[in-house]
């Protein structure tokens, strides 16, 4: 006789269980420390005080760091715009040769963390003892420096070699992706080739243009490292290093941390703007473009330019990144900074040294490879769980959950990590302050979106149908999670781990506001290396991190070339 | 006998879409039952209901005895416990397990020994005609294999209760007819309910041992034995979507019932009933024709050799009908007719409808 038969139910919501877990997690780790911000922003003794946050927005120093971060990010966001427009038209539009290879050539700066080109550049460009502008004056028998980094200019320049990706990326994308008939049924009646691109190209990739101008004002209004590496010795304080010069000399008295939670509030509502903003640009762009699908685009026959235009493509790869990548690489192997850069000076010592005998470089390698693979696996699987509950599961409630993960993409990272200040250094009876916990706990807030975007794409492929199979075929809940959605959105949980792993292991940001002497991060101990005057050792550590920033990209292509298969 | 799954009063929306209202359904342990429904009616959703992926908006659900859903309560059984086996219309393999991973799970899930396990996997794979794949991945599968992948999936457990979401629609008519024999000699040896839905007329009336209709509106038309469903239809849709059909429109001529607007009295018995106006329906196989002799007098707008049967298109005073006869009968019988010819129509079955249901028929 047949052998299925009605078992009894528990009556146990399992669903809404996890739901619930979901949503504390995200409260907690997320929400949380935001919430604290707002709090202590707006509140002064428990009470509502919205003057005091007016006042400490106009003392002169936090108005000149609000006023400085714009205009960075302005300088920024026009160049990138400017770079990544001109070079993702190039690579897709025009008969340049090697393409394919430039495009993927485009994307190398995304490797090199902006703050590690920042040391480079420093050490090229400063005023006293810049490389070059050493070599210049000796040349020429000039008295004064040619160029200074320390500057707006300067700074904006490093930010736009090492951000105009973002731009590039949406806009290839965008004018491989263009339906092609509107360029040809304009072509047959008779329009020019320049009358197309002005009357329909631009209009189509100008959404793209935007959403990517936009991502990197996002991005350099809360951006540390460059303007901290190259900004601070000359007063140049941007919101998120003002943050950190104020909780990081005051000790956390109340009146800095006040002044950060202000200042940290202001990049909260920009970024959520900007984000508003994105969100409102990409919507409107989206039905013209086809998407998936590519084709042979119109192309412009550059002629004579053709050759030109790649020696000037390659001479801007070479000054941007190969330049920069051998000053770390060489200094990092002179005994001490300022002896010329000749083959007598240059040794492996430095290398060996930071690698096995000095302890500071030594546990922030550790440290780094330790959070990154804490981190990238912790919010690899809260990710998987939390996009399930919100891309597959039918439980009221679960907007909430979409809104508190998508919640951190609007959160710059020295936000994060000075809500965690708040949250976790013993006001509420947990104390991780000056531990490794406290930043791996930052780490979760800020990565955790990553994952789910990761996860959440990888869930919309397995089709529900599939998990209702298993669950009638006898299994429950998590073995079906276990034998059917695990092994299916594996590729996704390992994109996302990578995606987590290889930007913790160069994080600066974050880390630097809370990190302890024993719990140096590889950034932070590059940085506070370089500030105490450690040039060399810093610069060494650089080389380092850069080749195993190298060796974990290869490693993703790896990955999920295979996983693509 | 008794119902072992009972939908008792169940609403179900989505959005302002109000897929089922108020339905009511049973059906009898052991028994095939055919839900049979234009697509987009919600056969689907009905058995999504019943298997546990679907609480009812209102109403119960009942599966042998055992509340499984309940919307006043707030009762709940989840899938894993209702002892279903399905097959998905979209087939539902997993693409990650071969052939044999995928019929052994739901063993794997009661904990069968693996002897056991690899003996009845193999069973089933032969019954279902997919020996020689079994290392296969589904994606190195046709759609049909797919499909036949799922049924042995579905099978495999012995399940007491099957529901079957157009489990063959994806086979070729040899492959479908034997597999819906398999279904029915598996169904009847192990004394299976198996619930099956499907928008085939033609399996449907193979293998049930009743027929739901189901509407547009998910609205059941009709209940009942294939027999009962194929000769006393309840309404005009069930009628008509039981197979071709032709209504011809009629009119009450000094107490006789006539052909459109003509005098020719219908050679039927007349309808009973208080409609304002009358069709009458036939299936182009109840039509007898002659050349000669008693019944409606017609003339041939169209004939067609169809190879086995000759088809022909007959004008009585203005309406129109299809009817067909065996081409072999038709040489014997001299019934080879012409374009213009004169027949003589009579009728083996007739119904009569509401005239009313034949505009709300072709609306849709
Ligand atoms: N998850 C859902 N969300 C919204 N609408 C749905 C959902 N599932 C089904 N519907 C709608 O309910 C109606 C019935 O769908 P259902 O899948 O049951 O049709 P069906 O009878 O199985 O049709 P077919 O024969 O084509 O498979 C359709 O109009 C469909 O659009
Ligand atoms: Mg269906």
């Amino acid at each position: 006789m047949a052998k299925g038969t009605i078992k009894q139910d528990s009556g146990f919501g399992v669903a809404q269980l996890i739901l619930l877990v979901s949503i504390l997690v995200l409260v907690i780790f997320v929400a949380w420390p935001v919430l604290l911000i707002l709090f202590n922003a707006f509140f002064v003794d428990g009470s509502f005080n919205y003057r005091d946050f007016y006042a400490v927005l106009t003392e002169p120093e936090t108005f000149q760091a609000l006023k400085n971060s714009l205009i960075i990010a302005s300088m920024t966001t026009i160049g990138s715009t400017i770079v990544g427009t001109f070079f993702a038209w190039l690579v897709t539009r025009t008969d340049l040769p090697y393409k394919t290879f430039m495009k993927s050539l485009f994307l190398v700066p995304f490797m090199l963390p902006s703050f590690i080109g920042a040391l480079a550049w420093k050490m090229l460009l400063s005023p006293n003892s810049g490389y070059i502008n050493k070599f210049l004056m000796d040349m020429f028998n000039l008295q004064e420096p040619v160029f200074n980094i320390y500057t707006y200019m300067g700074i904006s320049a490093v930010e736009v070699m090492y951000l105009f990706p973002f731009v590039f990326i949406q806009v290839c994308g965008a004018l491989e992706r263009m339906d092609p008939t509107l360029e040809e049924s304009a072509r047959i009646s008779g329009a020019g080739l320049f009358t197309i691109t002005r009357k329909i190209t631009i209009p189509l990739v100008m959404p793209s243009i935007m959403s990517g101008a936009l991502l990197i004002m996002l991005y350099s209004m809360a951006h540390f490292g460059t303007v901290a590496m190259l900004g601070i010795e000359q007063g140049i304080y941007n919101v998120p290093t003002l943050i950190y010069e104020k909780i990081h000399q005051s000790g956390g008295s109340f009146e800095s941390i006040r002044t950060g939670t202000v200042l940290a509030t202001v990049l909260v509502v920009s970024a959520a703007c900007i984000i508003w903003a994105n969100q409102k640009v990409l919507s409107r762009g989206h039905y013209q473009i086809i998407g998936g699908k590519s084709f042979r685009p119109m192309e412009l026959k550059l002629r004579g330019l053709r050759w030109p235009l790649l020696i000037f493509c390659l001479a801007y790869i070479g000054f941007t990144i190969v330049l920069p990548t051998v000053v770390i690489f060489l200094v990092g192997g002179v005994s001490t900074y300022g002896l010329p850069l000749t083959w007598e000076n240059l040794s492996l010592d430095n290398y060996k040294y930071i690698l096995f005998e000095y302890d500071v470089t030594r546990d922030a390698i550790f440290n780094s490879v330790a959070l990154g693979l804490a981190a990238a696996l912790i919010t690899m699987f809260a990710g998987v769980i939390i996009s399930y509950v919100i891309v597959k599961m039918k439980v009221r409630g679960k907007g909430i959950l979409e809104f508190l993960g998508m919640l951190p993409f609007s959160v710059p990272g020295s936000v994060i990590a000075l809500g965690v200040i708040l949250a976790w250094s013993g006001q509420f009876g947990i104390n991780l302050y000056n531990t490794v916990w406290i930043i791996l706990v930052a780490y979760i807030a800020r990565y955790m979106a990553f994952s789910l975007k990761a996860n959440s794409a990888a869930l919309e492929q397995v089709h529900d149908s599939l998990m209702e199979a298993s669950r009638s075929c006898g299994a429950t809940m998590w073995q079906s999670l276990k034998d059917i959605v695990i092994p299916l959105v594996r590729p996704g949980m390992i994109s996302a781990f990578f995606l987590i792993f290889l930007p913790a292991l160069r994080e600066l940001t974050v880390s630097i506001m809370l990190y302890a002497p024993t719990t140096r991060t590889i950034g932070v101990a590059i940085y506070t290396l370089n500030e105490d005057g450690e040039t060399v050792m810093s610069t060494a550590l650089a080389g380092i991190a850069l080749i195993l920033i190298v060796v974990g990209q290869t490693l993703i292509n790896h990955f999920t070339k295979k996983a693509g298969e | 006998m008794e119902d072992i799954i009972k939908v008792e009063g169940v609403c179900k929306a989505y959005g302002d879409h109000k897929v089922h209202e108020k339905l009511d359904l049973n059906i009898k342990k052991g028994e095939c039952f055919t839900l049979l429904g234009p697509s987009g009616c919600g056969k689907t959703v009905l058995i999504r209901l019943i298997a546990g992926h679907e609480t009812p908006d209102e109403g119960k659900i009942i599966i042998d005895n055992t509340v499984v859903a309940d919307s006043a309560t707030g009762e709940y059984i989840v899938p894993e416990r209702r002892g279903l086996g399905i097959v998905f219309q979209d087939y539902a393999v997993w693409p990650h397990m071969t052939v044999t991973e995928n019929v052994a799970y739901p063993l794997k899930m009661e904990k069968r020994p693996k002897a056991e396990i690899d003996q009845l996997v193999q069973r089933m794979i032969e019954i279902v005609g997919m020996k020689g794949l079994e290392k296969r991945l589904p994606s190195e599968l046709s759609g049909g294999q797919q499909q036949r992948v799922a049924l042995a999936r579905a099978l495999v457990a012995d399940p007491s209760v099957m529901l079957l979401d157009e489990p063959l629609s994806n086979l070729d008519a040899n492959l479908r007819e034997e597999m819906r024999f398999e279904i029915k000699a598996l169904q009847r040896q192990f004394g299976i309910t198996v619930m099956y839905v499907t928008h085939d007329q033609e399996v449907a009336l193979a293998i049930s041992d009743r027929i739901g209709i189901m509407d547009a509106e998910g609205k059941l038309r009709q209940i009942g034995t294939p027999y009962e469903i194929f000769e006393r239809p309840a309404d005009l849709f069930v009628f008509k979507f039981m197979g071709i059909a032709n209504f011809l429109k009629a009119n009450k001529n000094a107490g006789k019932w006539c052909v459109g607007t003509g005098s020719q009295e219908i050679p039927w018995e007349g309808p009973t009933g208080n409609a304002a106006e009358w069709v009458c329906g036939f299936r182009p196989s109840d039509v007898a024709i002659n050349r000669e002799g008693q019944g409606l007098k017609g003339v041939v707008k169209r004939s067609n050799f169809l190879g086995n049967t000759m088809d022909y298109l007959i004008e009585i005073d203005g309406e129109q009908l299809r009817t067909e006869v065996e081409t072999h009968e038709a040489i014997t019988q001299n019934l080879m007719f012409k374009e213009g010819d004169e027949l003589f129509i009579t009728f083996r079955a007739l119904h009569w409808f509401d005239a009313a249901q034949l505009k709300e028929v072709e609306e849709f």
